[in-house]
């Protein structure tokens, strides 16, 4: 490189700025790397999203004791369209939800019900989903991966593009996973307006027993799509395992969360719900199928698709907790 | 493309790979810019790309013309230059928002008219090229500079890819020579355009972008109330300065790399001690097209005082309409406006004035900002009167804590800049810290970084 070319510096000058920096950002990476080995940096904890936050705080909710002689477990829908404490008042005995989102999907629902069943003994475990969780078993690796690495207390790293690769090579991950991770993130949209931040959100589903409500408002044009309903066959594996965990002494209660009257057709009301209900309880052997839940609600009695409104979760509630009763009675 | 997206840098890999092999020719080099600069700018929407074409044909020629033209010739071209582009502007720009309220003064005066609206696409830094544009045209009219009789060089001069969208606006007289003289690559551009790329990436990707979302969460509910309204407009504040100084920095960051040296576009604005103190650093190069292009020309401070601060008053205002076409950038405008005119003869001198002075000035910007970051005339009274009430959402606390682990990194480096006064202080340190501290920035942004690539928010203008 001469001046007659206009390029007045030398090679050692490029290399010195730009290899310099690029050799400290590996020395970093090297340094959190060998932290997160060690010990010294704290356990991955990435709630960085709604999801994950939810993700996460099921997973520490299932491995702590507890009193609880209900546990609700299932989808979002179980997580968002039951008050858990105010079924425990109804009840009279604590009730805990550990009700997560439909993309993890049956296989990580067991890993939660064994890990609470490893230090608690309730007296019931309600299945709680929605028809459109029975239809497609469709667990999304992104979030099956942020579950198991999390239990596993191994860092965590999605995302496929060459920037991300980048970033795992670098050990972007680590840093993002156990410290961005704590940090308190904001939630976007009505998340954002309900709950705030990842922090806030984790707190609310502590004090309400796991329990959340979706804030959003229903936008019709959601209520798109078949309204015809059918159990999935690979859920057959999955619900044997499912069931196989659960204790003799522990009664296995299936139910499913209602659909937008706009949504699903006579034909779902009259007779489809029964015979999916019916199906789907048979998946799991012992289980006792709650018939008397209602399998449509007014519109305007929910979020979205899946979830009712917050206004609307007392009296979903309350209705679960009759068919409860009666559905104990009847065993 | 944005310069925060990964098209950006292989875009740049490619360009400078050409750029190293046209060295022998500058006017190939000239060439390759502008060809790169139109591919960057039709990356957006090819469709705008003559636009930008018509715009800078009609000022190069009007330019020429102006050279052999007489007095009143010379004044008719420049109205032909002012018409075209102001035309352009206009029509993309503000038609819309004319014709609404047009149509809204109408009807409450009881006047059904049928005025159609024409909700055309706004094109990415129109404000700041046909400024630019415009600028060389006042400037060859004024004598400030010759007019060019290089093509090559004036389409490159309008479009270059690094400030075309988001300025600095910069002036014929400092950045076009350099596209016809000799522009070396030196280790002390190639040094320079690091830090400054980092820096400038740093505060968009890590600090902004992050801010963004703090105050998304506030300002897009008008009804909200409490503390959390001034906690909101300081993010917007930072995250406004950080998204468009970020981008200066970078612009000014890849020029430098380029061999070009493109004029500062922000001087540590919130160290400000005056409303005139922080005019004199914040978008310096808009500040001064519209001082040296219609306040010294309307008569500046040289006539009596009632002038003088009509002059001000009307200068803040076309800022804030350059801003956008709304009410709230025509309130923002006149509020600066209005402050700098009350506060023209403050000259604070002792230490206590200048921290009084300093308060006194964030108050009078960040309250502006609640002008800018508005949507409605509404939500601004909404938040001016409500901010006051003992309200506080129970996620205050995590709010201020986030607001407050983006904010140190860049006070830091700025109290740092300040006191060194040097803008570029890493360029001083040895080379083993210079090289942890841009380590330390790189890693930042890599954990920061969003694939997608967020907007800045001056694209818009």
């Amino acid at each position: 490189m001469t001046a007659n070319h206009g390029i007045n510096f030398q090679f050692t000058d490029v290399a010195r700025t730009f290899g310099c920096p690029l050799a400290v950002v590996l020395l970093i990476s090297l340094g959190f790397r060998l932290g997160a080995w060690l010990g010294f940096l704290p356990p991955p904890r990435p709630m960085l999203d709604a999801d994950r936050t939810v993700v996460i705080h099921q997973a520490d909710a299932s491995r702590k004791p507890s009193k609880a002689k209900v546990l609700l477990i299932g989808d979002s829908s179980c997580m968002m369209n039951v008050d858990a404490a105010r079924l425990s008042e109804l009840l009279g005995v604590d009730v805990l939800n550990l009700g997560s989102v439909r993309v993890l999907g049956l296989k990580a629902y067991s890993t939660l019900l064994a890990n609470h069943l490893k230090f608690n003994q309730p007296e019931k475990i309600v299945l709680l989903v929605n028809p459109n969780f029975v239809r497609k078993n469709s667990p999304s690796k992104i979030h099956v991966d942020a579950f198991d690495h999390y239990l596993a207390c191994r860092d965590y790293h999605y995302g496929t593009t060459k920037v991300w690769g980048l970033r795992r090579i670098l050990g972007v991950h680590i840093v993002e996973g156990r410290l961005i991770g704590r940090l308190p993130l904001p939630l976007p949209k009505q998340f954002g307006d309900f709950y705030g931040f990842t922090t806030e959100l984790y707190r609310y589903m502590e004090k309400h027993r796991g329990s959340a409500v979706d804030p959003r408002i229903l936008n019709e044009k959601s209520l798109r799509g078949s309204s015809d309903y059918w159990v999935d066959p690979s859920y057959l594996e999955e619900s044997a395992v499912f069931s196989a965990s659960i204790p003799s002494a522990t009664q296995l209660f299936v139910g499913l969360t209602p659909l937008p009257e706009s949504f699903s057709n006579e034909e779902f009301r009259a007779f489809q719900y029964k015979s999916l209900l019916r199906d789907w309880s048979a998946a799991f052997p012992a289980a006792v199928p709650m018939n008397g839940l209602p399998p449509t609600l007014p519109d305007e009695y929910f979020a979205t698709k899946t979830h009712l409104s917050p206004q609307a979760v007392g009296s979903f509630t309350e209705r679960l907790h009759r068919e409860l009763l009666s559905a104990s009675a009847m065993e | 493309m944005y310069f925060n997206s990964s098209a950006f840098f292989g875009f740049l890999a490619v360009f400078f790979l050409l750029h190293y092999l046209a060295r022998g020719s500058l006017r190939n080099r000239n060439r390759l810019i502008v060809a790169a600069s139109y591919v960057f700018y039709g990356w957006w929407d090819w469709r705008f790309a003559p636009l930008l074409l018509f715009s800078s044909l009609v000022d190069f020629y009007v330019g020429l013309s102006m050279e052999k033209a007489d007095s009143s010739r010379r004044r008719r071209l420049l109205l032909l230059s002012l018409s075209v582009n102001l035309g352009v502007l206009g029509f993309f720009k503000y038609f819309d928002f004319f014709a609404e309220n047009v149509l809204r003064g109408l009807s409450a005066l009881g006047i059904q008219a049928n005025l159609p609206l024409l909700n055309v696409i706004l094109p990415v830094g129109i404000s700041f090229f046909t400024f630019q544009s415009l600028g060389y045209t006042i400037d060859v009219f004024r004598g400030r500079v010759q007019a060019t009789r290089d093509m090559t060089a004036y389409l490159a001069y309008v479009s270059f890819f690094p400030q075309l969208v988001a300025g600095p606006i910069e002036r014929a007289a400092n950045l076009l020579p350099q596209f016809t003289s000799a522009r070396p690559l030196t280790k002390q551009g190639l040094e320079t355009g690091t830090w400054l790329v980092l820096w400038g990436m740093f505060k968009k990707v890590v600090i902004a972008d992050n801010l963004g979302l703090l105050v998304n969460m506030v300002y897009s509910d008008p009804s909200i109330e409490g503390p959390v309204i001034f906690l909101a407009t300081v993010a917007f504040g930072f995250q406004i300065y950080c998204d468009f100084s970020g981008y200066s920095d970078i612009a000014r960051g890849v020029a430098s790399w380029l061999g070009f040296q493109l004029m500062l576009n922000f001087n540590l604005p919130y160290f400000a001690v005056t409303p005139s103190d922080f005019w004199r650093r914040w978008h310096i190069s808009l500040s001064s097209w519209f001082r040296d292009n219609v306040y010294i020309p309307l008569g500046g401070s040289r006539c009596s005082a009632l002038r003088s601060n009509l002059n001000l008053l009307a200068t803040m205002l076309l800022i804030g309409i350059w801003h956008g076409a709304g009410w709230n950038f025509i309130l923002w405008g006149l509020w600066h406006g209005g402050m700098l005119v009350i506060f023209r003869k403050y000259k604070p001198k002792n230490l206590a004035q200048r921290a009084g002075g300093w308060m006194l000035t964030m108050g009078i910007i960040f309250y502006g900002r609640v002008f800018f970051g508005s949507q409605s005339l509404e939500q601004i009274q909404n938040y001016s009167l409500n901010a006051w009430l003992p309200v506080f959402p129970v996620w205050f606390s995590s709010y201020a804590l986030l607001l407050a682990v983006f904010l140190i990194p860049l006070i830091a480096v700025e109290v740092w800049q300040k006191m060194t006064n040097d803008l570029t202080p890493s360029l001083s340190l040895p080379l083993l810290w210079r090289s942890v501290l841009h380590g330390m920035l790189l890693f930042a942004i890599l954990l920061f970084w969003d694939n997608r690539g967020t907007p800045f928010i001056y694209f818009q203008f």
